[in-house]
């Protein structure tokens, strides 16, 4: 890109500084509320009228506002689309954890630091719970 | 509309979940983005409204279909604007490609006793750029002077669009 057009750019730069943290929120939030309905509605293969009819609603503008990323949910209304859709708007997202190891793996400790071992230290350094998980061979760290 | 037109990446804008993108037209030295926002700068809280959604798109969502009005332009160009609600004074025309690049073109207000574009000089001739750009793009893509990156995320090649049969 030349000088001339990244210099360009420096005016929204100023727009992002005049909104404030909770007005970013905002928008984000009624927009992240859109995405999560339309991927719910995408699971469930329903398109809007099939949303619509389940909300016992008549005007199919309504879902298309809802899903604009710009509408202002009431909680309600959240409710509401929560109960036929099957997701909860209330609960926090899960966080997904990666860790990824640049060497090999050991199923069973022979002797000194191995892979395992690591791993419980950072699961229990950051107070990770993976009691839940499946085939879960962590076991408490130890020096 | 033109006859040269390049496409800029905005990297305020551009994030791991899409790009977005404007347009310099011909010899101007003010993309089609900064002059929407300069030429509206009275609607300042829609603008900074539009601005708070494209960041949100670039960085979360990506360019959902749901969040553009769609076929503005000619079948299949991706001609669309930005979503607008009721009571809102501004069209911003954008070319839409997936979920991961969108090229913003020019807009203006639109006055409420219009109900199409035609109806409006600008809002028109700011369609009409972008239905040009969107051809040309899709020529462009065919003879391989244009392609997606990879991840999808970017224009690669020659991002300056000649108008051979501009007059």
């Amino acid at each position: 890109m030349n000088k001339s057009a990244q210099e360009n750019f420096d005016f929204i730069d100023d727009i992002l500084e005049e909104i404030s943290p909770l007005e970013m929120k905002k928008i984000e939030q009624r927009m992240l509320n859109a995405e999560k309905i339309r991927k719910a509605m995408d699971a469930k293969g329903w398109n809007n009228t099939k949303l619509l009819e389940a909300l016992n609603m008549k005007s199919l503008s309504i879902i298309t506002k809802w899903l604009s990323g710009t509408h202002n949910f009431t909680q309600d209304t959240l409710v509401e689309i929560g109960e036929v859709l099957g997701i909860n708007f209330f609960e926090p997202a899960e966080q997904g954890i990666t860790i990824e190891f640049s060497f090999p793996v050991l199923k069973n400790k022979t002797s000194g630091f191995d892979s395992y071992s690591s791993l419980d230290y950072i699961l229990n350094a950051n107070q990770i719970n993976l009691s839940n998980s499946f085939n879960n061979n962590c076991t408490e760290y130890q020096a | 509309m033109f006859s040269k037109c390049q496409l800029i990446k905005i990297p305020q804008f551009s994030g791991p979940k899409g790009s977005v993108y404007t347009i310099l037209i011909d010899d101007e030295e003010i993309t089609a983005f900064k002059n929407f926002v300069m030429m509206n700068n009275s609607f300042k809280s829609e603008i900074k409204d539009i601005v708070g959604r494209l960041k949100t798109m670039g960085f979360k969502t990506g360019m959902r279909e749901d969040f553009f009005k769609l076929y503005e332009g000619k079948p299949g160009d991706g001609v669309c604007a930005l979503f607008d609600k009721e009571d809102s004074n501004l069209r911003l025309y954008c070319v839409r490609y997936g979920s991961q690049i969108v090229i913003l073109g020019g807009g203006g207000h639109k006055p409420k006793s219009i109900r199409t574009f035609q109806e409006d000089e600008n809002l028109e001739k700011q369609n009409f750029i972008l239905r040009d750009l969107s051809k040309l793009i899709t020529e462009k893509m065919q003879d391989k002077e244009i392609w997606f990156s990879e991840d999808g995320l970017d224009f690669e090649g020659d991002l300056t669009i000649e108008n051979y049969n501009y007059e």
